[in-house]
């Protein structure tokens, strides 16, 4: 009786351990893996030196006007601004003071 | 501090440079160059925050095409102390500045050339400038009176020594743009030493701005170059503490006409906050900038806007 005893008691302190080890476990175990935090390079583009037809030229001027006006749809129709590319940086201000030029 | 946005606007706006030869110019200073849409959005945005290579390669070409009048060395001196300044880990920070200011004060002295004068007593004004907050917040008032004092003495030597040069005919004169930025300084040291809420009723700042044809000369320079945003912002904030309806109207649209994100006043731009957030906006806010008359801009522009379109068609 006091061996069957033991060997359950035994049991459950066992069960215990490994449940507090696996707790420990998850909670050190890191979010993303390290391979996976490599960020994308910026596309860039290259003139390629060869020469455009003239159509192709004029296609590439009216997507450029486009690039250029397109900030105004941009604003929403209560006029905020969107600041869904991520650079709208908002620094920590004391006050609205002027700031010195050089 | 010139933003990227302002040179490359700068760049444009010289003859010659349509987009195709600004991205050649580009592309002969870096082998990475710079991706077009990046470019044009920069071009676009006044709140974008440019990255690294970016600004490297603006500030090469805006440079090159617009030669600093001071020396390399001066210049790379104020650059040193701007880092030193905003350098938060720098043990015995005060000490080192004050060390940089007693050889400041001496070489200013020493020299004979009227353009390194004006650049060393523009570094002096900037490190009286800069302590100018932290008294204002401490309530140090006797230091914030002096040190507001010798910061405006020095930019106005600085003026004054890059006037004695430009009345020599041999020398090539430096543009009103430097004379604008040191009185500009002037006007920020006497803005700055006040609290905000008291500002508006502010004798000093009101008589200098008065004095200064501050307002004036704000117009003048947007005239000439329309896309510094950062003057027409302060001609705004200025127009609303003297309450001037007229100029208020005047330096918002200037900036409407510049990028459409100012017709929302919680529209941040780079390292600025909001104008509804500004407590020198107040009275614009309160009285001219109001929903009705923002909504009259909006249609104004849109209407401006479809008239383009029906030109073009």
């Amino acid at each position: 009786m006091v061996r069957r005893m033991r060997k359950i008691r035994s049991l459950v302190l066992l069960s215990m351990i490994s449940i507090v080890l696996l707790i420990g476990g998850c909670a050190t175990a890191p979010d993303v893996d390290e391979r996976e935090r490599i960020s994308s390079p910026e596309p860039s583009t290259q003139s390629i030196g060869v020469s455009e037809p003239d159509d192709l030229k004029a296609e590439k001027l009216q997507a450029r006007e486009l690039l250029l006006e397109d900030s105004e749809s941009e604003v929403g129709s209560d006029g905020a601004a969107s600041s869904v590319d991520g650079v709208h940086e908002k620094l920590e201000r004391q006050s609205d003071d002027m700031e010195r030029l050089d | 501090m010139t933003t990227v946005f302002n040179k490359i606007h700068r760049l444009k706006q010289q003859p010659g440079w349509t987009w195709d030869h600004f991205l050649t110019e580009i592309d002969k200073c870096s082998v990475a160059g710079i991706d077009e849409k990046t470019l044009y959005s920069h071009y676009r945005e006044p709140h974008k925050k440019p990255n690294g290579h970016l600004e490297k390669l603006i500030n090469q070409l805006h440079d090159d095409c617009f030669p600093n009048p001071f020396s390399e060395d001066l210049n790379r001196l104020m650059r040193l102390y701007n880092h030193l300044f905003s350098c938060k880990k720098h043990i015995g920070k005060e000490k080192d500045i004050q060390d940089l200011e007693f050889f400041l004060q001496h070489q200013s002295q020493r020299e004979d050339d009227l353009l390194r004068i004006s650049r060393l007593h523009w570094l002096l004004g900037n490190i009286e400038f800069d302590r100018i907050p932290l008294y204002r917040d401490n309530g140090m008032l006797d230091q914030l009176a002096l040190c507001k004092q010798q910061a405006i003495n020095h930019y106005q030597k600085s003026v004054s020594a890059i006037e004695a040069h430009n009345q020599h005919p041999a020398q090539a004169a430096v543009g009103t743009s430097h004379l604008y930025k040191a009185r500009h300084n002037i006007l920020a040291c006497y803005l700055n030493a006040v609290p905000q809420a008291s500002r508006s009723k502010d004798a000093d700042i009101i008589n200098y701005l008065k004095a200064s044809n501050y307002i004036a000369m704000s117009k003048q320079t947007l005239d000439a170059e329309p896309f510094q945003w950062t003057i027409a912002r302060n001609g705004l904030r200025f127009s609303s503490l003297i309450e001037n309806e007229v100029d208020v109207k005047w330096f918002f649209m200037a900036l409407v006409s510049l990028s459409r994100r100012f017709l929302s006043l919680d529209y941040e731009p780079l390292n600025h906050g909001a104008i509804s957030d500004g407590e020198d906006f107040h009275w614009a806010i309160d009285n001219v900038l109001t929903s009705d008359y923002l909504a009259s801009v909006k249609v104004a522009i849109q209407e401006k806007g479809n008239g383009k379109a029906h030109e073009k068609n």
